[in-house]
């Protein structure tokens, strides 16, 4: 018991240690008695032999609406910018840029998500072979903009420390990228043996649209004296989007962008939504595996897949080095400058040179492939009794070019069979702050469910990084505490 | 059933309580409006690669620098002359002549020879004594009208046909010009493409032969006849012969030598060492021509005459009364080109250009022939097109020196509208870098001025600041190096705020070439084109803003009112 305690201690702390900046969902993975959970680990067993939920069930699916909703910013809080000053100013709100800019260079790039899933429906049900089988419609919303650090110390400090070093500003974190799509789900949790069990989920994914830009570089270097402050752009990027709305967009010259929008009506949903386009596929992989009886591991995969983008496609392309010298004059032509607009000449011949530098080209209907931003979980739980367990989770995302991580404490205490109370700590996102609640009431064959990943953000959202709200409510039916048709089941609580 | 009362209310207090503190938390009206921001930025503002192209507002244009034959700079200016078409200085017009034929022969050949003429009257232009070895029409018409001797109208019936022949004109070189009267005594023909051969007579220029033969039946009717031929509206492409001494007339025309526009520079004393005046010309009459300056006088900018120019060799006989031989062409088609200079081996051009010669006007004119020519030759030529064209040009190699150029200007300027009372530049520093590769120092100024004229301020202080030097010179008078110089200019607030209200500038600049002799000619420079001024400008400023918002606001807005 001891030497568990150790290795739990170990867990902990290497969980902790961890340059966390992952979002959502931690405490919501070992909530059981909620169908959902299973969205994060297809193997996870359910104590029900049957639910039903979603958003197109009529009364349950409203009471509340199953949704997910998850918002983080990496970088900074509100009071990292805004807080209440001390003494005569602790009425007050006060703007402290420099602690904002620290927190910022702390985290080097500010990632800000918005993901909200909405279930359109879902059905779970034991099956033979105590095959647990599920199937969700989703329609999923991802949207995510980073902001890296540099950007901002270009505006807040300007760029002369930088040139001193002999640093270029980099900008090539930028990166904005939405992704809608509707996912259809069939998944299975499958027996193997007494001890183990897995799990698969394929799914079919229609994407609805989307956005992404693929900065391969973008720099500002401003070089010494020596070399008279030339302040140099480089640029590879582009951005990528597939918006069947957007009927029609072009560029005339450098300074004129038009785009046409299509009219929402029957032609519309005829030529996009129904036609199936930007089809992709994912599967969801999970394992769970009980080493004793106190102690089991469980590790998933989630979102494996891609959506492949051929319906209304563009790609937007710019790739140059601009060498900004100042205003080329010539002295001796004093009157041919217009001197009282010296300033406005500087500022369109800059202009006008980055423009035709970066002049992007613009590709329609070229299709491309995205890939989901994937989940990878692993943990281990601990039963203290019947009642309480804890345990460790670890979650990665492979975000864009970024790995995303956070490590989560929870304590499951399956109450009775009624209610089933959840706590956890989450580290994530530089935030060290985040306990997380869940709690599910069952009245009935009507199962209330809530997650809060960070309850303090939901108390104190001035200092929370993110917040983090799945509920809903399904259907249950079938409470299944005991092994069916002499199949081995792992014992839920 | 109290206890829960009390439970709940406090429960509602901590509530409500709560509630309000995250509220306050995002209610930015409880902001207190501090702003505290200090970024520090380097950015260029400006730079200049002056090289021989930007020399072109003195120069009077680009076109008016070039890169001479040793690889420095000269400014030329030039214009061109040419003199008339040889169709409009040798006319040939109308040939006429009246034959007389007293006895009509039976099936018999009469032959006459018809002698050109000059017809002053009908327009020809060609001197008495021109010899016609061969002339080519491009148009003309043919005219000839037959009656009898006495004038009496010939009738028709009295013979059957009379031919009238001209066997050397011919088209296509076999085909003669001929004409037969049977019905009519009056005939028309275009002479378009006809040659004209005279060589065939005797003395074998300016005659055609015609032939006149004559069919009839019966008794031949008494009396002779006369054969009125006329040819007129003559244009000819191309005449072989001998054309004698003809004057080929120019228009009278300027050279402006715009470097000594003296409006846009004041300056003590300058000197090139080898200025030039060049006539390139290109000859397509296949005649021996000749060509003589009537006047060549030079004025100055306030169109004052300044001495004649002058011969001081007799190498030049450019100048009137005297001749000078110009090539001309030795196969059609083929243009005879040469050139004649002008320059301090042979006139007396620099005391002239000296003297600051703004206008150079000339008249000249051209000849055919002269006492010398060989005047019994027919193998000169003419084409309708033939010209003698003349590119004059004055060349002024950019080697020398110059004392004092002293040059000034205005221009507008104002500060950008975003630079107000309230003040956020905290520290400014203009950092101006000179690399000067011309063989000149220069002394600069920049003076603000504002709406009255009055002066602000200077952009330079000390005269460290204010000078640049030339670049050093060495063998062949050729910049050996660079002269570099970097000079920080703090901007003070006290400064800017004497901007502000500053409308113009003047920029002034003093000139002088590397190590001048401000009283003569001393050490000489030439430019090349690779000399050049460069230059940057750059800012380093620390804005810094520090204070109650509103405040700062309320002071660029009421600037902003002030200003407008």
């Amino acid at each position: 018991m001891k030497i568990k305690k150790i290795y739990i201690l170990i867990l902990i702390s290497v969980v902790l240690g961890i340059n966390a900046k992952a979002q959502q969902g931690m405490q919501f993975y070992t909530m059981n008695r909620v169908f959902q959970s299973g969205f994060m680990n297809v193997a996870a067993e359910s104590p029900y032999t049957g639910h039903v939920g979603g958003l197109i069930v009529p009364i349950f699916g409203q009471l509340p609406p199953s949704m997910y909703l998850n918002v983080t910013n990496s970088g900074f809080h509100w009071n990292n910018l805004y807080h209440h000053g001390t003494g005569s100013q602790a009425d007050s709100l006060v703007l402290d840029l420099n602690n904002f800019m620290k927190n910022l260079k702390k985290a080097k790039v500010n990632n800000t998500f918005i993901n909200t899933h909405l279930e359109l429906l879902n059905i779970g049900w034991l099956g033979r072979g105590d095959i647990f089988w599920s199937f969700n419609l989703t329609e999923k919303i991802n949207v995510g903009f980073s902001l890296p650090y540099d950007l901002f110390e270009l505006g807040i400090h300007g760029n002369y420390d930088y040139m001193m070093e002999g640093k270029p500003l980099d900008f090539s974190k930028l990166d904005v990228n939405a992704l809608i799509y509707t996912e259809l789900g069939i998944g299975a949790s499958i027996p193997v043996n007494d001890k183990l069990r897995i799990g698969v989920r394929a799914k079919l994914l229609w994407g609805n649209a989307n956005v992404e830009t693929n900065i391969k570089k973008l720099t500002l270097n401003t070089a010494t004296i020596e070399d008279d402050y030339r302040m140099t752009f480089d640029a590879d990027m582009n951005v990528r989007s597939s918006l069947p709305i957007l009927s029609s967009l072009n560029f005339y010259g450098t300074d004129s962008v038009k785009a046409e929008m299509n009219d929402f009506n029957g032609e519309f949903l005829k030529n996009n939504i129904l036609k199936f386009k930007n089809l992709g596929g994912a599967i969801d992989l999970g394992f769970q595996y009980q080493i004793i009886d106190e102690v089991k591991v469980f590790a998933s995969a989630t979102d494996l897949g891609f959506i492949h983008w051929n319906n209304n496609t563009q790609k937007l392309s710019s790739k140059g080095e601009f060498t900004f010298r100042g205003l080329e004059i010539k002295p001796i032509d004093f009157d041919s400058i217009k001197y009282k607009n010296q300033w406005e000449a500087l500022a369109k011949e800059f202009g006008d040179s980055v423009l035709n530098i970066f002049q992007p080209e613009l590709q329609n209907d070229e299709e491309y492939t995205t890939f989901l931003p994937s989940n990878i979980y692993a943990g281990v739980e601990y039963k203290i009794f019947d009642q309480l367990q804890v345990g460790l989770l670890y979650r990665g995302q492979f975000y864009r070019k970024q790995y995303l991580q956070a490590g989560t404490l929870y304590i499951n205490a399956p109450v009775c069979k009624i209610v089933s109370i959840h706590a956890s700590y989450t580290v994530a996102n530089h935030s060290y702050n985040n306990i997380g609640f869940g709690l599910t009431l069952r009245l009935g064959p009507v199962l209330w469910y809530s997650s809060f990943d960070n309850v303090l953000g939901m108390i104190l959202p001035q200092k929370a990084r993110m917040i983090n709200v799945r509920m809903g409510c399904n259907l249950v039916f079938g409470y299944n505490d005991k092994a069916k048709n002499n199949i081995p089941r792992f014992k839920t609580y | 059933m109290k206890k829960i009362i009390i439970v709940l209310f406090l429960f509602s207090c901590i509530v409500i309580t709560f509630t309000t503190c995250i509220k306050d938390e995002f209610n930015l009206d409880k902001w207190n409006r501090e702003v505290k921001y200090d970024a520090s930025f380097a950015v260029p503002l400006a730079f200049g690669d002056l090289s021989y192209v930007d020399i072109d507002k003195f120069a009077g244009g680009i076109d008016n620098v070039i890169i001479n034959d040793e690889g420095y700079l000269s400014l030329l200016y030039k214009t061109h002359v040419e003199s008339f078409f040889a169709d409009s200085l040798f006319k040939v017009g109308v040939m006429h002549n009246l034959f007389k034929i007293p006895a009509l022969t039976k099936n018999t050949d009469v032959t006459q020879n018809w002698e050109i003429v000059p017809d002053e009257l009908n327009g020809s232009t060609f001197l008495t004594g021109t010899k016609f070895k061969e002339m080519t029409l491009k148009s003309g018409n043919a005219n000839i009208r037959i009656a009898k001797e006495n004038g009496e109208l010939l009738s028709i019936s009295e013979f059957s046909s009379i031919h009238v022949i001209f066997p050397e004109i011919k088209i296509n070189g076999n085909s003669a010009l001929s004409f037969i009267f049977s019905n009519n005594i009056e005939d028309s023909q275009s002479l378009a493409g006809y040659t004209i051969d005279f060589s065939t007579s005797t003395p074998g220029y300016n005659k055609i032969p015609v032939v006149f033969h004559v069919n009839y039946s019966g008794t031949p009717p008494t009396g002779g006849v006369s054969i009125d031929v006329t040819f007129s509206n003559i244009e000819y492409s191309k005449i072989i012969g001998n054309f004698g001494q003809k004057k080929l007339m120019f228009k009278k025309d300027t050279i402006d030598v715009k470097i000594f526009k003296e409006e846009e520079y004041e300056i003590n004393r300058y000197y090139f060492k080898d200025p030039k005046i060049k006539v390139d010309y290109e000859n397509t009459f296949g005649v021996p021509s000749y060509f003589t300056f009537n006047e060549l006088k030079a004025y100055t900018h306030q169109d004052i005459q300044l001495p004649l120019l002058t011969s001081t060799n007799p190498s030049l006989s450019i100048f009137h009364p005297d001749w000078h031989n110009v090539n001309y062409s030795t196969a059609l088609g083929v243009p005879a080109k040469g050139n004649i200079t002008i320059n301090k081996e042979n006139s007396n051009l620099p005391d002239i250009v000296s003297q600051k010669p703004r206008w150079i006007k000339f008249s000249a004119t051209a000849a055919t022939n002269n006492e010398q020519s060989d005047l019994a030759s027919l193998n000169q030529f003419i084409t309708d097109d033939s010209k003698l064209k003349a590119d004059i040009e004055m060349e002024l190699p950019l080697w020398g020196d110059m004392s004092l150029f002293k040059m000034k200007d205005t221009a507008d300027f104002e500060l950008p509208e975003y630079i107000f009372t309230y003040d956020p530049v905290k520290r400014a520093e203009l950092v101006v870098k000179i690399t000067n590769g011309f063989p000149a120092e220069m002394l600069t100024q920049v003076y603000f001025l504002d709406e009255n004229n009055n002066i602000l301020d200077e952009l330079f202080v000390t005269q460290a600041e204010k000078v640049l030097s030339a670049a050093p010179v060495g063998a062949g008078d050729k910049v050996s190096g660079t002269s570099d110089k970097i000079t920080y200019i703090t901007v003070t607030n006290d400064k800017i705020r004497k901007w502000k209200t500053v409308k113009k500038i003047i920029y002034e600049v003093t000139a002088n070439t590397t190590d001048v002799n401000h009283d003569q000619p001393g050490q000489l420079v030439k430019i090349y084109p690779e000399n050049r001024v460069k230059f940057f400008i750059g800012l380093d400023f620390k804005v810094g803003i520090e204070g109650n918002i509103d405040s700062i606001q309320n002071a660029i807005e009421n600037d902003t009112i002030s200003n407008k």
